[in-house]
Order: structure tokens, then sequence, then C-alpha cells
């Protein structure tokens, strides 16, 4: 019922009309005015913020930022079917695991407004501040995907999360391989995936995407103050949560389609288009040894081919890349992508 | 290959590599003006694919070689090798502070998770394929392995 109220004040603000009266709701819910007044008491105390006006009805004052059941109202086949909210938790990821042992539906999306124990890749910690940004999982049973596959859900997951951003803010981002977003050189957002099964079985994956949005520089953790940057920072305005959440839910629903086709052209040659590392002179290390080279196309997996400054070819899947020069060479690149996209990278 | 004055153009080079790829060669190396360029294409494992070509075959670990030796012999015993299902760095627990998923004489079912592979920044649980006792670990934390080498030694029970 409470999700079903977040939908209608929602839908009035994006109709423009902004106020319901207690009247209308009733009618439509089919409940009394009282018990109206009672849910929009315990909406208040999900964080929305109802304003009540005599005469007009009521009006969800911070429609953008909340992130009840009901507010992000998007069309999708599966991603967010079931969707919850967490007013606080660990971690979503911990929780989706949690929820993976004891028996959830594919494409359950879990939102935390405050993660007390946010991580990131092998346990390193993941800041978040509650109200501000964007801390989701999405948990995912895929049937029939090798194991071997589960590498696409990189190039997947970080071409959804860009093009939503990009959508909603307008921002440029760089995408460096295999998945950091970068805003002017500073990290505006992480992708945690973890997945499980054995030799031929996916059995799941789980999605974990953490945003900053709507922080301001004193808000940025100090640990990270000079490497992370939010959507406000970079854009000089506020950008809404629920928008953004729901693009970015809208996005991984139509790759997660090809995804369990079987298929990865599309999200393939997206990744090729954003993937800012093409192109470039970068190091990296290879076998505990640092090595230079460029980067000169994405393989079927997402991995990284380079070809040395020695003229060996190699394929990264791993460890951290740099890249020598800030601007990559147009001209070389364009061809590059252009023969990387004929060349049938669904192979 | 040089920096500085080099003639190979990157379109050369991915028209090469795709030469390479859709043909039967192993290795191809390309000289011109002092440049030196050398393709050289894995011998892959079933499974894998050309995109996924390596330049240099890794080096066969202890692990292949005593595969090879005592299949037969494991299969007689039932002793079931858990091999990595992909590229990747083999971790044996979930963080580098946390204990490891499992130890040698560690008793284990189906489903339950031996080690994470990371690849393409993916944390993949590799879980156990038979209920059994760990008889053998392979590989050393933190060391890269490649598709189908073997990870554990697991004695049915």
């Amino acid at each position: 019922m409470q999700e079903r109220i977040v939908a209608i004040l929602t839908e009035a603000v994006e109709r423009g009309t902004a106020y319901v009266s207690g009247g209308d709701i009733a009618r439509q819910l089919g409940i009394s005015r009282s018990a109206v007044w009672k849910h929009m008491e315990a909406l208040r105390g999900g964080g929305a913020v109802v304003e009540a006006v005599p005469g007009k009805g009521y009006r969800l004052t911070n429609s953008e930022d909340v992130l009840l059941p009901g507010a992000v109202n998007v069309e999708t086949k599966v991603i967010g079917r079931e969707y919850v909210y967490l007013p606080e938790i660990d971690s979503t990821n911990s929780e989706a695991k949690r929820r993976i042992r004891a028996g959830c539906s594919d494409g359950l999306v879990l939102v935390a407004e405050n993660q007390t124990q946010g991580r990131g890749r092998m346990g390193r910690p993941w800041y978040s501040v509650a109200g501000k940004n964007l801390a989701f999982s999405v948990v995912l049973f895929p049937q029939g995907i090798p194991l071997s596959r589960a590498s696409l859900l990189t190039p997947m997951s970080s071409v959804a999360v860009y093009r939503a951003i990009q959508e909603v803010t307008g921002l440029s981002l760089e995408l460096k391989w295999p998945n950091d977003l970068v805003i002017a050189g500073r990290k505006a957002g992480g992708i945690l995936l973890e997945a499980g099964g054995e030799m031929d079985h996916l059995r799941y994956a789980v999605i974990g995407i953490g945003i900053n949005v709507n922080l301001t520089q004193r808000e940025i953790p100090a640990a990270v103050a000079d490497t992370a940057t939010s959507l406000l920072l970079a854009g000089g305005k506020s950008v809404s949560r629920r928008q953004l959440l729901g693009e970015i839910l809208v996005h991984l629903d139509k790759y997660y389609a090809e995804f369990c086709s079987g298929g990865s052209q599309s999200i393939l040659s997206e990744y090729v288009e954003l993937c800012s590392t093409l192109g470039k002179e970068i190091t990296f290390l290879w076998r505990g040894q640092e090595r230079s080279g460029r980067a000169v196309s994405i393989a079927h997996d997402g991995a990284l081919i380079v070809i040395t400054d020695s003229g060996e070819m190699l394929t990264l899947r791993a460890g951290d890349v740099h890249c020598l020069q800030t601007s990559g060479n147009r001209g070389s690149r364009s061809p590059v992508l252009r023969r990387a996209r004929s060349s049938g990278l669904d192979s | 290959m040089e920096k500085d004055g080099c003639s190979v153009k990157i379109e050369d080079i991915q028209m090469l590599i795709q030469a390479v790829q859709n043909s039967d060669l192993v290795e191809l190396i390309w000289e011109e003006n002092g440049s030196r360029l050398v393709l050289k294409k894995a011998v892959l494992a079933q499974g894998a694919d050309a995109m996924g070509a390596r330049a240099e075959a890794a080096p066969r670990t202890a692990g292949d070689t005593r595969q090879g030796q005592e299949v037969a012999q494991e299969a007689a015993e039932g002793l079931v090798t858990i091999e990595a299902p992909m590229v990747g760095t083999f971790y044996r627990a979930p963080a580098p502070d946390a204990e490891p998923y499992v130890e040698v004489g560690s008793i284990v079912e189906v489903g339950q998770p031996l080690c994470i592979i990371e690849a393409m920044k993916i944390m993949n649980e590799i879980e156990s394929e038979v209920n059994g006792r760990v008889v053998e670990i392979l590989v050393e934390n933190a060391q890269p392995v490649e598709y189908g080498q073997p990870l554990f030694i697991i004695e049915r029970i």
C-alpha cells in the first residue's frame, strides 16, 4: 500500500501537479482518508518529506531523493521486479549474498540509504554518506551460462552506469578499463562484482554499484578527498537519485537480456566506444613486471589487448592499468574501433 | 618495436592480429625498417576462443604434469580435480586478512566456495562440485591461473 502511495505522489510530481488530495488517494486505493494520513506518517519515518496543505493535499517535496519502493517506477523485464529498500545495512553486496543463500529472485534490487560497512574489491572500505549517494546491489541468476562468461558483467555494468549518468546529468565521463568511472581524473563511483558457480554454471552474480551523487566537497571522507568526486561537484547541480537509479536499472535490464541470450554484441560495441583506455600508451603489471605498450582492442570477454613496446601481444584480464598520456590519439584510435566492430567481437 | 620513427601503424597491427586469428598461423614475425613485431597465438585450451589468445602460453605448472600422469589413478581412488574455469588471479580467502575458504583436510559440500578467481575485476567464487575432503591445494595465493589449470584435489566422501 505504501509503495502505491509513493508511486501516486511521485507521478504527481512528474506530471507537474505535485499535490494530490487525501480524498483522491483514498478513492484510488479504496482506503479511508485517515488510513492515508497514517501511511503519510510512516513515509515521513522512511525519509520522505511529505507536505500537507489544507485544501490542496499532499506533496512529496524531496521526490528526487526518495528511493522507497514505488518511487523508482521504470519498465523493466527482470531487473528491479523485486525491489527492497533498506534504511541501513552493513553492505548491499553482503546482504545480497545472504539473500541468495536464503533464496531470492532473478533481478532483485537492494537499495540502501546507508551502508555501515560498504566494501570494495578485496574487502577494502567503500565510503558512503546516507541520503546523498546511491548504494545498491542487483542479484542475477542467469540460466545456462558458463562461469567464464561472468567477465562480461564488467563491461555490461560499467556501460549501463556510464550511459545512465550521461543521460541524467549530461556530464562527460571517462570509462577507464576495466570499470573505473572517472570525471576530471577523480572517481565518481565504483562497481563491485561478485559471482559464484562451477565450471559450466554461473550460479549467481551480484553487481554492487556505489555512486557519489550529491556529496559536497565537505562531505567527501578525508581518506578519499584527493581521489573522489561527486556528480554534484562535477556538474555544479544536484542530481535526482531516483531518476539516476531508474535509468541504471533500465540499461542493466536491456544488457542483461542480451547476456542471458548468450550474446554480447551491443555490450561490447558500446564498451569499445566508451573505453577511454583504447588507443593509449599504458603501463601495467604483467606477471610481477612493469610493462608498457599500446591498448589496441577489447577481446570477446572484455579483456584489454595490448601491443607491448617490444611487439608482443598481451591480453590483460587483471591488474591496474595506467595511461601515459591524457588525451588519446584520435587519428589512430578510430580505425581500431571500426575494425573491432566489424570483426565480430561477439564471435 | 621502437616508438620513435616507427612505420608500423596501429591499424596495420590490428589487421595483422585479425590475419593471425583467422589463420592457422601460430606465430607471425614482421620486420620493417628496424621495427620488429612478433604476434604469437597461444595454443588454447578447449573452451577459450581465438579472441582470448594470449601472446605467451603460461609456463606449464607442476599441477598440469601431475594431472596428466595421475588421472587414471585419481579416478580409481575417487579423487576429483577442480580446475580453473577461467584465466585470472587465484585467491584462497575473500579478503587479505580473512581466513582461507578451505585448508588441506577441510570437508566440503557441493556448492561450498573453495577459492576466488579474480578476472576483469570480478570476484568469482569457485564452488565445489562434489562432497569430499580437500587432499591437495595446487596453487599459491595471489598467483595467476590459466583456463583448465588444476586448483584442488578433492577426495569424494
